[in-house]
């Protein structure tokens, strides 16, 4: 079963996009093949939860709208600033999920 | 990657003295507008954008606004940069209750987000790049400041 994540940002695009890529590459290096990543814009988040499109959400900025859902802030992806724990915690949060 | 987003001298200002980020912005935003890249509205888009969702980011050597908003005011996809003279306040796109004071305020303006999606991911390797930062911070003039970042952005 493929594990969705979905990574938001304010616009839908270049954030949410580079943050995936980053996951993208993680996931590449460390042979894990369970997960689709999809981005979106943070106002899509409630539509796309409704519609099981997200098992762990990635955001660039804190959001309020994820009652329920796995959430975790991405952007140290970016900033290469505790980008390792951010892969823990998706790790975790992936792992958590129980099919 | 091949450059399609417009990068010049003009839309550069090596010395940007304002003190506030709304001021800074504009003055950027201004730059990309007096080339027709831009309409009248992206500064006001662009500020109100900053308000609501803050681009300031931390990278191991500097400090950096990363501003952007929407395609609709955006004629041709363009890059505007300003070098702080002092570091100006902006709030942090990871945490927007933490003031992060930045270096340097870089402003996106892409017409069509599509075609760049890996824009961003490049612009944040270039700030991870210690070498790079220590060449940013030393450059003084517009025209350094651009060939500096079009060698890292738009090199193969």
């Amino acid at each position: 079963m493929m594990k969705k994540i979905m990574v938001a940002c304010g616009q839908g695009t270049c954030t949410s996009k580079s943050i995936a890529m980053k996951l993208e590459k993680y996931f590449r290096e460390t042979s894990r093949k369970d997960v689709s990543i999809n981005i979106c814009k943070f106002v899509e988040i409630p539509a796309k939860a409704e519609l099981g499109a997200i098992d762990v959400l990635v955001t660039s900025s804190p959001v309020k709208n994820v009652q329920g859902l796995r959430s975790i802030i991405g952007t140290p992806l970016l900033t290469g600033i505790n980008a390792g724990k951010v892969f823990q915690e998706v790790e975790n949060a992936l792992n958590e999920i129980v099919e | 990657m091949k450059q399609i987003i417009n990068m010049n001298e003009k839309s550069i200002d090596p010395c940007l003295t304002c003190t506030q980020k709304e001021d800074a912005l504009n003055a950027l935003a201004v730059r990309l507008e007096a080339q027709g890249f831009v309409n009248s509205q992206f500064s006001g888009d662009l500020i109100a954008r900053e308000k609501e969702y803050p681009t300031g980011l931390m990278f191991p050597y500097i400090n950096i606004a990363l501003a952007h908003t929407s395609p609709a005011d955006v004629n041709t996809s363009a890059i505007a940069v300003g070098k702080c003279f002092r570091p100006v306040t902006f709030f942090s796109m990871e945490d927007p209750e933490k003031a992060v004071d930045v270096e340097a305020v870089f402003v996106l303006a892409l017409k069509n987000p599509d075609l760049h999606l890996d824009i961003l991911s490049r612009i944040s390797e270039m700030f991870i790049d210690e070498n790079w930062c220590n060449r940013f911070k030393r450059t003084g003039n517009a025209e350094e400041i651009c060939q500096l970042i079009k060698a890292y952005l738009f090199q193969n």
